[in-house]
């Protein structure tokens, strides 16, 4: 039978058909560009996280090596076991069985997986033994993994701690020269882009990656031999006078090149048990001390030059005090009448005040300013501190008498040592160097040196015939000065609270090599910077004379009597 | 109406060439990064090897063992030894 409209029908289909084919594409279409315009980031970041993966490369941090190449740090690879706590706990490994090869317990490790179960990575154990790990790995869990990194050891122990420093962890310098050359030393991370397959391998780069760079290495002037003599020795006074610590520095001259900072008490970097502050602090440059009577051959040097005294002008130190002001000046003997070789010899304090006082105060502040006193070090050294040296505007006359025997001002034993450099180098003020690439400084003359070899003479009297006897070297003449500084104790100066010194130098004629002892605080067998201080040199330099070679000279009759009993 | 043909062909030849030697690159470049998967990973090794042997170097160098070592094997005694009154 016949529709009555035979076109009717068709026509109504054939516009709905096309209607919903329309309709059908334009959802399509709209669906194509919701993904491909709105989604597309979303869609990207989820593609790649199944397949792509970003792959970080470490690299070492750089060693330290001492003058001679010898490694002082070092990093070497180590693995740390990782995990996804997410997958961990759905799938649910043997935590158990792990927790006893990592040595952690077993509801400790639960914890921490728990704990962090929104995470996709957690450290379960860092920096563990290659036995360790085999371990683990044997055990072959899905979804344990294994990280490689680098620990940090140093080979010397507490030969070495204070001034190396040490790192954290994630290898970042904490202190001494791994926290001063951070930047240097740390490695630049490289990445690796890679395509993975379904089970997870790496099997192809998606773009070039980022090479990463192994941290520079670090030379310093250190002599790793020398140190080590320098802390046995060290360790020995420290024990046997039980001070509270001590320091000791050795430079050789002509470079400025720093050869020892031993420090005491010890510290090793390897043991994170002794990193506290007390221990790893490096005394020899954080810890500032009145010198005492080690300043006085500057305010002789001073004077020489100033032409206010001649080598051969007599001083009369009687009756052994002299009274500035309201402040009286004590020798610990009265002295009678001195030149000024045996003002040195003797340290009298009442000849340096006589001698100080006829000096302008500009002309003692600016050289003491020139010599480094006051000044920031700059050695390259965590703690660094500057000390303080009054201005010469805000002195009294009693502030001038007491400078010149090593009160009202402040320094470090390496400003000490900084400044014995001026005496040691012909009068020139040498930057001391701790970094062998460093561009050695050229220095400023402060004495002439006409005066400071008249200096030098008359700091080997101090030892062949004064307070230094016990600093003798068989077959080498030195040039040196105690000092015995009263401490502030608890508002104001206290016997039996004292810092021994001693500065020296070998040979006296051309020095070769300088070094300066402190003992803070000697309790027992003495407290003199002659007692203390003075032997500490005389048992390391010979060895270190020996090792550098240089020669013994030819001692007059004097000296050779002398050294058959140095007491 | 040939040369059409022949072109077409030839395109569809090439297209063919082109795909199996883009098959065959990616295979190529497959297997390199495999090698230097290995590479990498045996250099790794050398490295934590050489990293012992330097640690192992300097332990053996440190001078209070040469000191120990020099006193007990071999009866070596420093010059000034009778100088330190405190040993």
């Amino acid at each position: 039978m016949m529709s009555p409209h035979p076109d009717k029908n068709p026509r109504w289909r054939h516009y709905s058909l096309k209607l919903l084919l329309f309709g059908v594409c334009g959802v399509l279409l709209g669906r194509l560009l919701y993904l491909q315009v709105w989604e597309t980031e979303h869609l990207k970041t989820r593609g790649y996280s199944a397949h792509l993966k970003t792959l970080s490369q470490a690299l070492p941090r750089g060693d330290i090596l001492d003058r001679n190449g010898r490694i002082l740090a070092i990093s070497t690879p180590i693995s740390s076991v990782w995990a996804n706590p997410q997958k961990l706990l759905s799938e649910n490994e043997d935590v158990e069985q792990l927790a006893r090869l990592l040595r952690i317990p077993e509801t400790q490790l639960r914890n921490k997986i728990q704990k962090h179960a929104a995470r996709q990575f957690i450290y379960l154990k860092r920096h563990i033994s290659p036995a360790m790990e085999n371990a683990v790995q044997q055990l072959g869990l899905r979804n344990i993994n294994f990280q490689q990194e680098y620990q940090r050891y140093y080979p010397d122990g507490d030969i070495l701690g204070h001034v190396v420093g040490f790192t954290d962890i994630d290898e970042n310098g904490l202190e001494g020269i791994e926290r001063t050359f951070n930047d240097l030393l740390r490695a630049k991370q490289g990445y690796a882009y890679v395509t993975r397959d379904n089970a997870g391998k790496a099997v192809d780069t998606f773009k070039p990656g980022i090479d990463g760079v192994k941290g520079t290495a670090i030379h310093l002037t250190i002599d790793s031999r020398i140190q080590y003599l320098a802390q046995r020795e060290l360790a020995s006074t420290f024990e046997h006078h039980q001070a509270d610590s001590a320091a000791m520095i050795i430079v050789e001259v002509d470079s400025g090149d720093i050869l020892a900072i031993a420090v005491q008490p010890g510290f090793n970097p390897n043991n994170s048990q002794e990193r506290k502050s007390e221990l790893y602090r490096n005394r020899a440059i954080s810890d500032v001390f009145e010198p005492g009577s080690v300043l006085k051959p500057f305010i002789v040097a001073m004077a020489l030059e100033a032409g206010t005294i001649l080598p051969d002008t007599t001083i009369n130190t009687s009756p052994g005090y002299w009274q500035v002001n309201d402040r009286t000046i004590r020798d610990l003997h009265d002295y009678g009448e001195l030149d000024i070789s045996g003002i040195l010899s003797r340290s009298s304090n009442v000849g340096i005040s006589k001698i100080a006082l006829e000096l302008p105060g500009s002309l003692v502040w600016s050289k003491l300013d020139a010599c480094g006193f006051g000044h920031f070090p700059g050695a390259g050294l965590s703690g660094e501190r500057s000390g303080f040296l009054p201005h010469h505007s805000q002195w009294y006359p009693t502030t001038q008498t007491s400078l010149a025997f090593g009160y009202g001002l402040s320094s470090s034993l390496f400003q000490l040592t900084q400044a014995y450099m001026t005496i040691a180098t012909d009068g020139i003020s040498r930057p001391l160097r701790l970094i062998k690439d460093a561009t050695p400084g050229k220095g400023e003359q402060v004495f002439q040196p006409k005066v400071i070899k008249t200096v030098r003479t008359m700091l080997a009297d101090v030892v062949e015939n004064g307070t230094a006897k016990r600093a003798i070297i068989p077959g080498y003449r030195i040039a040196g000065k105690t000092g015995t500084s009263t401490k502030i104790h608890q508002g104001g100066y206290r016997r039996g609270h004292y810092t021994a010194l001693f500065a020296g130098m070998v040979p006296a004629e051309n020095p070769e090599l300088l070094a300066v002892v402190m003992v803070d605080e000697p309790r027992e067998n003495g407290y003199y910077g002659g007692t203390v201080a003075a032997p500490v040199f005389a048992r390391v330099m010979p060895e270190v004379l020996r090792w550098l070679h240089v020669a013994p000279q030819p001692a007059p009759d004097k000296i050779m009597a002398q050294t058959g009993n140095p007491e | 109406m040939n040369s059409l043909r022949i072109g077409l062909l030839a395109l569809v030849f090439l297209t063919m060439a082109f795909a199996v030697t883009l098959v065959s690159l990616r295979h190529d470049q497959r297997e390199s990064f495999r090698a230097w998967t290995i590479l990498t990973r045996h250099a790794n090794t050398l490295e934590v090897e050489w990293g012992r042997l330097q640690l192992e170097s300097a332990s053996l160098q440190r001078p209070e063992r040469l000191e120990t070592y020099a006193r007990q094997q071999l009866n070596m005694y420093a010059i000034n030894e009778n100088a330190s009154p405190e040993r």
